[in-house]
């Protein structure tokens, strides 16, 4: 199972500025997912699950073990019974929700950009029978959400990322660390962060949780201003996690500040495929599909 | 360091503007809330750190442009300190007696020892003088400059003032400590009756004697009376001598005759009509005496009226007027005066227009004197005429204060003083051989038991390229009583009185006549004041060497003669001539007080190197801040 299907222009319900101006989180999750599936030629969790899907003739080569004898003893045919995957896997959403996640220099922060796509794949692990969920962390953990696959649990997700309040400073190891140590089974481990901390100590605890067992996904999300810098006079830059100010003229540092920002995506994209992580850059202003593709890809790992 | 212009330096405070921009006006930047400053922070340090650098580089080089400019203005100049070098000035006398054979060789052997004398670590310069003082080589380290100045000095026609060739050495020496070698012959005309020359106390004067012919004969006057042609010839030697005389006609050789003459002054006359020549030369052979002074010129032939417009409110000679008419009319029949009274309303450009360059205005009054006429005043100075400004009562200070054009800005309070609140004042001749009062000769120590009653105070603006200004006399009490200003080719002569025994009583004095005679025939020019003038007095484009010459300006011929005392070989000791000087004060410098810091500022022009420098710095900010930007 995969993202097998051909991709397609991305659709508009997938846009983040359209999601935003959607009524709930709910609605939202369910706009951005169906609206993914859409594109998709076939349902992504076909496969060799507990739940039935729909019968086909038998054909050479089909799995013996796949014929319904019964329908067989009824129409003397053979069908085999296709099944929709069924899974067991514990999914793990973390969304930072430190200060420096409410930056937006468009009509979406951060924050809410990472909301949403932390309610998306809520949404789509849900349908897709994995339990899942939530924890929302700045420098300590803030809300968590059991790990759960009951029909239900996804309202709780989405009220959970709903109520969610800007945080203070920001500290992924300590979350990644307090995951790791409350995960009692391997799973899957999504992490929805702007990854403004330590990067070392962030590759660090990202590898603790993939030591563990637990495939890994990490969606670095920021606004295309951190990225360009597109300042021109002088302006006091003010920290929105620390308060501290700097003055500069913005043109003139440009160029060496999109130097290092590179310089450290460059760092965790590098690091982290080395650990076998999977590393998703997404800026605020790119439509939510490539990062559900990208989570579908490595779901199919498993 | 000092500065000519201190007050400007008050620009200086224009610096703290960058100063302050930079401290309070940098905080205007806008605050915008960002994710994470670290890369701002860690990134950028080392260039926010050179950034900060060049700003308050680019600041100090603002305030230092700012600073500079202040600085320029302020004119400054170095005051010259105990650690200057010593300065000796060796001063050559190059008067007409220095002129005898063998004389000037002398002269400048004895100043050529005095240079060779002179201390090493000590500079040297010459000045060399005979009525006028002629800096021929600067103060210098090193004696050849010295020497070959001196090896140019060569004798001239003219005659000898101390009092100018100490005065152009102490202004040389500029403050400085140093000494004066008067080379000399220590004729005793050198020093008029009274003159004496301040010399600072930190100046020492030293005197090397050139010894006088021990005989020289000379032609003292010329001329021609009802019989012919007569001289006066002074043998200055003990006994009689053989010589020649020679008549001479508009240059054609009339007579040459041998001759004795006694000791002293001897008539010489030739009984021969002139038969209108207008030029007469007599002359003496004379081989070993002084070399201008064989020869002397007149001219001969009615002398033409001075034509003199008196400006007086009553418009008549009969009035305030009167004692300045009836000086004039007592005239010598060969230098009459033709007086041409005029309201001052009357005065315009138009009808104005008849005066001649050579003519003379005298305004005792000002009543209704209209801007024309003031510039037309003006303008008749400015052309060549003279004009005399007696400032009475019947002057309005407000109407002269552009009467010598806007250039001289002349400035007149009156009355100053009264008999009753500040007694009567007395005035001083300043300068005795001043042409004004030379021919007054024993009258001019009288002058000083005039009195004054009611004086006016003239003050006028520093000199300029346009003009210069000379105060001739002075109030006891330090004001300027004649004033003399030189304006393009004319001159004019202020005086602070009236000239109608009204505040004075001047006219009651034998120096009157004598004195307001030569005041207006100086103010008409060479060849008015007299058929003679000294080779010092000769007007520009006249050589300055006896002989008969057209003056380019008025038109007039002009007999240059030297000055016959000047043939008188009496000498003082150098005792007498180190008598004559006296301690300079800062009142004796009067207007031109400031003058010595003028010069030094002139001389060193330091804002030159301060713009300069501003400059260097400007164009220093401006590649800073393009690179900033």
């Amino acid at each position: 199972m995969g993202a097998g299907g051909e991709r397609r222009p991305a659709l508009g319900c997938l846009d983040p500025e359209i999601v935003a101006s959607l009524g709930s989180m709910e609605l939202r999750a369910r706009a951005v997912v169906e609206g993914f599936l859409l594109g998709l030629h076939r349902s992504p969790w076909t496969g060799f699950s507990a739940e039935f899907s729909e019968y086909r003739q038998y054909m050479p080569g089909d799995d013996l073990s796949t014929l319904d004898w019964k329908v067989y003893g009824r129409s003397d045919r053979f069908y085999v019974k296709r099944f929709e995957e069924e899974t067991n896997v514990d999914c793990r959403i973390l969304l930072d929700v430190s200060a420096s996640m409410s930056y937006g220099s468009g009509a979406v922060s951060k924050l809410q950009y990472g909301s949403y796509l932390a309610a998306a794949l809520a949404w789509l692990m849900n349908r897709q029978r994995d339990a899942v969920g939530l924890l929302t962390f700045d420098e300590w953990v803030v809300a968590n959400v059991p790990v759960s696959a009951r029909p239900g649990h996804l309202r709780h997700i989405l009220v959970a990322l709903e109520q969610i309040r800007i945080g203070r400073r920001s500290n992924v190891s300590r979350a990644l660390d307090a995951l790791a140590a409350a995960m009692r089974r391997r799973g899957m481990v999504a992490l929805i962060s702007d990854l403004l901390d330590d990067p070392e100590a962030v590759v660090a605890g990202l590898k603790y949780v993939k030591f563990r067992g637990s495939e890994v996904i990490v969606f670095h999300v920021l606004d295309p201003a951190e990225l360009q810098f597109p300042f021109e006079r002088a302006t006091r830059f003010q920290d929105l996690e620390t308060g501290r100010e700097v003055t500069t003229v913005a043109g003139e540092v440009r160029d060496g500040y999109v130097r290092e920002m590179e310089r450290m995506t460059a760092y965790y994209r590098r690091e982290l495929r080395l650990a076998g992580i999977e590393y998703c850059r997404v800026q605020t202003v790119q439509p939510l599909d490539g990062a559900l593709r990208e989570y579908l890809t490595t779901r199919s790992r498993r | 360091m000092s500065f000519l212009f201190p007050a400007f330096l008050l620009g200086a405070l224009a610096a703290t503007v960058p100063v302050l921009l930079h401290f309070f006006a940098r905080d205007r930047a806008p605050r915008l809330p960002f994710s994470d400053v670290r890369f701002l922070e860690r990134a950028f340090v080392r260039r926010d750190r050179r950034r900060r650098l060049r700003e308050l580089l680019l600041l100090a080089l603002r305030v230092a442009a700012l600073l500079l400019l202040a600085v320029a203005f302020a004119r400054p100049f170095l005051e010259a300190s105990g650690s200057v070098r010593r300065i000796t000035i060796v001063a050559v006398d190059r008067s007409l007696s220095l002129s005898a054979p063998g004389q000037m060789a002398l002269a400048r052997e004895l100043a050529l020892e005095a240079v060779a004398m002179t201390p090493a670590d000590e500079s040297v310069a010459v000045v060399a003088f005979d009525d006028a003082a002629e800096v021929v080589a600067r103060p210098a380290a090193g004696r050849q400059l010295a020497r070959s100045a001196i090896e140019r000095i060569v004798p001239t026609a003219a005659g000898t003032r101390y009092a100018a060739a100490l005065a152009g050495a102490v202004e040389l020496l500029d403050g400085r400590p140093g000494r004066i070698v008067v080379v000399t012959d220590l004729q005793e005309a050198g020093w008029p009756e009274g003159a004496r020359a301040p010399v600072p106390e930190h100046v020492d004067v030293e005197v090397l004697g050139v010894p006088p012919v021990a005989r020289n004969l000379a032609v003292t006057a010329a001329g021609s009376d009802a019989a012919g042609p007569v001289a006066v010839v002074l043998n200055t030697g003990p006994g009689p001598v053989e010589t020649e005389a020679t008549l001479l006609l508009d240059g054609r050789e009339v007579d040459r005759r041998p001759m004795t003459l006694a000791p002293g002054a001897s008539e010489l006359r030739w009984d021969q009509a002139p038969d209108g020549a207008r030029v007469v030369a007599i002359s003496v052979s004379d081989r070993d005496g002084y070399r201008w002074d064989d020869t002397r010129y007149a001219l001969l032939g009615p002398a033409s009226a001075i034509v003199v417009h008196v400006v007086s409110n009553s418009g008549t000679l009969d009035a305030e007027a009167f004692y300045f008419a009836q000086a004039l009319g007592v005239a010598p029949e060969f230098r009459p005066f033709e007086l041409r009274p005029v309201t001052p309303a009357a005065l315009t450009a138009s009808n104005a227009s008849d005066w001649q360059v050579g003519d003379v205005a005298a305004v005792v009054g000002t009543d209704g004197l209209s801007r024309s006429g003031r510039e037309r005043v003006a303008a008749f100075v400015e052309a060549g005429g003279g004009l005399l400004l007696a400032v009475g009562d019947g002057v309005d200070p407000r109407l002269v204060r552009d009467l010598l054009g806007s250039a001289v800005e002349l400035a007149v309070e009156t009355p100053v003083g009264t008999s009753a609140d500040a007694g009567a004042r007395r005035f001083a001749v300043v300068d005795p051989r001043h042409p004004v009062f030379r021919p007054l000769d024993d009258l001019v120590p009288a002058l000083g038991r005039v009195r004054f009653t009611r004086t006016a105070r003239v003050s006028f603006s520093a000199d300029t390229a346009d003009y210069s200004a000379s105060v001739l006399a002075r109030f006891d009490h330090g004001d300027p009583a004649l004033v003399e200003f030189d304006l393009g080719t004319g001159r004019a002569l202020v005086f602070a009185s009236d000239l109608n025994m009204e505040a004075n009583d001047l006219p009651r004095h034998p120096g009157f006549v004598p004195l307001l005679q030569e005041l207006v025939r100086y103010l008409a020019g060479p060849g008015a004041s007299s058929s003679e003038v000294l080779p010092a007095d000769a007007p520009p484009g006249v050589p300055r060497v006896p002989g008969v010459t057209l003056d380019p300006v008025s038109g007039r011929p002009v007999a240059v003669n030297v000055d016959p005392r000047e043939s008188e070989p009496r000498s003082l000791t150098p005792d007498g001539f180190l008598a004559r000087l006296g301690a300079s004060s800062p009142a004796a410098s009067g207007v031109r007080s400031t003058s010595g810091e003028v010069a030094r500022e002139a001389e060193q022009s330091l804002w030159w190197y301060v713009v300069l420098a501003m400059a260097v710095v400007l164009v220093g900010e401006a590649w800073l801040g393009r690179n900033m930007a």
